[in-house]
Parts: C-alpha cells; sequence; structure tokens
C-alpha cells in the first residue's frame, strides 16, 4: 500500500501520541499537516481503512489508528529504513 | 447553506465531514483568541482552512471518469451549437473558411453555459461533484472568454479587413488596426482598467467575469431541477425538462433586467451592459437555493 507523506505524519502522530482530534494533529505536526486539509486526508483514510474516528466528548471526533493503519506505517518505516541503508551502501 | 444545497457541490460524506470539521476548528480557534489580534490569526487560519477543503475536494473529483464525460459533451455540444449558430448567420462563408472557423469560440462561450444546464454525459443516480464540475467550467470560460475569443476576433477582423478592402484603402490603412475592448485578452483589460481608461476596460471586464460566472448557475440550477425531477422514469426527459427551466429562469431574469433597463432614461440604459447577466447569475443562484432548501442531502445527486 502506497502512504503519501501526510498520511504517514498523520500515522506516526496517532501512535505515538494516542487518539487525537483533527485540530491537535495540525498543532503537533509542526507544519507537516495543514489546518482543513488534515480532515480530507483523514476522511481519505478512514475510507481505506487506515484508521476510525468517533465522537470525542467535545462533541467533536477523535481519531485513532486501526490495526491495519500501524501495520502500514510499520511497513512504510522498514522500507525507508531498507532504502536510506541503499543509499548509503551505494555511496560507500 | 440547506444540506441540498451544499450536497449539489459535495456529494460525498467525507468531503461534508471535513468541511463540518474546520468550521469547528475556526470556531474553537476563535474561542480561544485572547486578542483582537488572535482572533483574526484564527480567521484568517479558518478562511485558508476552508479554501484548502474545497480545492481539495474540488481536485479529487478530476480524476473521476464521468467528470470528463461530462466535460467533453459539454464541449462538443456546445461547439456544435456554435457552428450551426455561425453558419446560419454567415451563409454563403466568406473565403477563406477558417474566418468562419474563428467565430466559433465566441459561440462556446454563450452556448457551454446553456448546455452545461442539461447535465450531459450524466447518468441518474450518479453522485456528481459539483464543485469539481464549476472549478473545471470556470477554468474552461476564463480560458475561452479571456484569452482564446478576443485573440479569434482579433484574426478575423484582420483577415475581413484584409479581404474586403480595395487596394487604395489596403495601401492607406495602418500597418495594425487599434483593437477594441473585444479584442483584448483579460490581462490587457486588467491592465488598462488599472490605467488611464478606466471605465470601458473596466465594464469589459465585468461582462467577461459575468459570461465566465454564467456556466456555474446554470449548472447548479440544472442539477437542482434534476434533483427535483428524480421521481420521474426517464432520465433524458428529466434532464430536458432540468434544462429548459433552467434555461427559462436564466434568460428570463436576463430578459426582465433588459426591458427594466429599456424603460430608464437613456444615460442609465446603456451603461450596465453586464448587468443582465449578473442578474440572470444571482436570480439562478436563488432559485438553486430556493429549490434545493428541503432536499435531503443523500438524494441530492443527479
Amino acid at each position: 500500500m502506497k502512504l503519501p507523506n501526510s498520511e504517514r505524519v498523520i500515522l506516526q502522530l496517532l501512535v505515538g501520541k494516542g487518539p487525537c482530534y483533527g485540530l491537535e494533529l495540525v498543532e503537533s505536526s509542526r507544519g507537516a499537516l495543514k489546518r482543513g486539509g488534515v480532515y480530507v486526508t483523514l476522511g481519505r483514510m478512514e475510507e481505506k481503512g487506515l484508521l476510525k474516528s468517533a465522537s470525542g466528548e467535545s462533541g467533536r471526533r477523535l481519531y485513532r489508528p486501526t490495526a491495519l493503519g500501524e501495520r502500514a506505517l510499520a511497513a512504510a518505516q522498514i522500507f525507508s529504513g531498507h532504502l536510506k541503508l541503499n543509499r548509503t551502501g551505494v555511496k560507500a | 447553506m440547506s444540506a441540498g444545497f451544499s450536497a449539489l457541490l459535495i456529494p460525498d460524506e467525507c468531503g461534508h465531514r471535513a468541511l463540518e470539521e474546520t468550521l469547528a476548528d475556526w470556531r474553537e480557534e476563535r474561542a480561544r483568541a485572547e486578542s483582537a489580534f488572535g482572533r483574526a490569526g484564527a480567521d484568517l487560519g479558518g478562511l485558508a482552512g476552508i479554501a484548502r477543503v474545497l480545492a481539495m475536494t474540488a481536485g479529487a473529483g478530476l480524476g473521476r471518469a464521468d467528470v470528463w464525460r461530462f466535460f467533453a459533451w459539454t464541449m462538443i455540444a456546445s461547439a456544435i451549437a456554435s457552428a450551426i449558430l455561425v453558419s446560419l448567420n454567415a451563409w454563403p462563408p466568406p473565403s477563406p473558411l477558417s474566418s468562419v472557423l474563428l467565430l466559433i469560440p465566441s459561440g462556446m462561450v454563450l452556448f457551454g453555459g446553456f448546455v452545461t444546464a442539461f447535465g450531459l454525459g450524466l447518468s441518474k443516480g450518479m453522485r456528481v461533484p459539483g464543485l469539481t464540475l464549476c472549478a473545471l467550467m470556470i477554468a474552461t470560460s476564463t480560458g475561452l472568454a479571456g484569452y482564446v475569443v478576443p485573440k479569434a476576433n482579433e484574426i478575423f477582423r484582420q483577415q475581413l479587413f484584409a479581404q474586403f478592402s480595395n487596394a487604395e484603402a489596403q495601401r492607406a490603412r495602418p500597418a495594425r488596426l487599434p483593437t477594441g475592448t473585444a479584442e483584448q485578452s483579460a490581462a490587457e483589460l486588467l491592465r488598462k482598467a488599472m490605467s488611464d481608461d478606466r471605465s470601458a476596460a473596466r465594464r469589459a471586464l465585468l461582462q467577461r467575469l459575468a459570461v465566465t460566472l454564467s456556466p456555474v448557475a446554470l449548472l447548479l440550477l440544472g442539477a437542482a431541477f434534476r434533483v427535483r425531477f428524480s421521481r420521474v422514469r426517464s432520465w433524458p426527459l428529466t434532464q430536458a425538462a432540468g434544462g429548459v427551466l433552467a434555461l427559462a429562469v436564466f434568460i428570463g431574469a436576463a430578459a426582465a433586467c433588459v426591458a427594466i433597463q429599456q424603460s430608464l432614461p437613456p444615460a442609465y440604459a446603456g451603461r450596465a451592459l453586464s448587468l443582465p447577466w449578473w442578474t440572470a447569475i444571482v436570480v439562478s443562484l436563488l432559485a438553486t437555493l430556493w429549490l434545493s432548501r428541503q432536499t435531503p442531502a443523500s438524494s441530492a445527486a443527479d
């Protein structure tokens, strides 16, 4: 599964911090995620089954990763780790 | 905005939720702000967020085959209608034939808007991304009315002048015919509107803007009528009825405005040539809002 950068950032934040609201994700991402756009990305990720949402205490939607989302993130991290190793190998 | 109207623009649940969540973020950040400066920042961020959601939602629709089928049908139908109109008015055609072909883009600007009202290429029950279609039609109309038509007008004028003026006039004529507002691109008009010759260029710009936005008004009004007629079994009949009624509202509003203008003293009557277009756009959008006021979001698809 192809994991775009914004989706990867969202999954990293959700796995690292636990369930979050959309605005929390934007504020924690240090500019990697933008207001508004984050919800379009979250919606697409939910359709893909990478995360799920439910209404939180404040009435806003609280997002959490699914098992598939966690596996996709782990796979993306392993893949990028391999790429880094290969690049280092070529340079050496 | 009613659920029915917003469903015409954004038919999917994902887009709606993104819009609602962004608006809730905006309210939350505004409530948290302690100073006027902070509130202004929250407003700016909120507006940017809404613009981003709309742009991303419209952009996502570009990957859909039905959007491009609608676009292709609209362009083909408006080109055919334009060619028929041109051939009726310019028969027998002056040689070369390319002179006549140069008039087709002008007709396409007019008919492009009218054809969108019929929703050609769309199927019954299809959840159409109205926002994407509106963006596509605005981009096309801007390109045609702003750049293609002025260039075609200019070439057409030069060709006719060269063809019909006699040898003496050819020698006496200036090296280049002076261009009027109809032969100037949108960028040239904008530059002129900001310099000395303001009024004529500004009026021409307002007219082009109205022509550019009219497909959006007709597209939404036609879609709103089709939703109202969704119980009619025959889809072609639904399309035809929706399109004809949308055109009737649009042209009726423009005609009423022209009639009022003609009853005014001559000093006022001729000044706002684009007013009938703007009136038609506003009336069409108001009619769309009225038609979709009680339409459930789920049934607002075409």
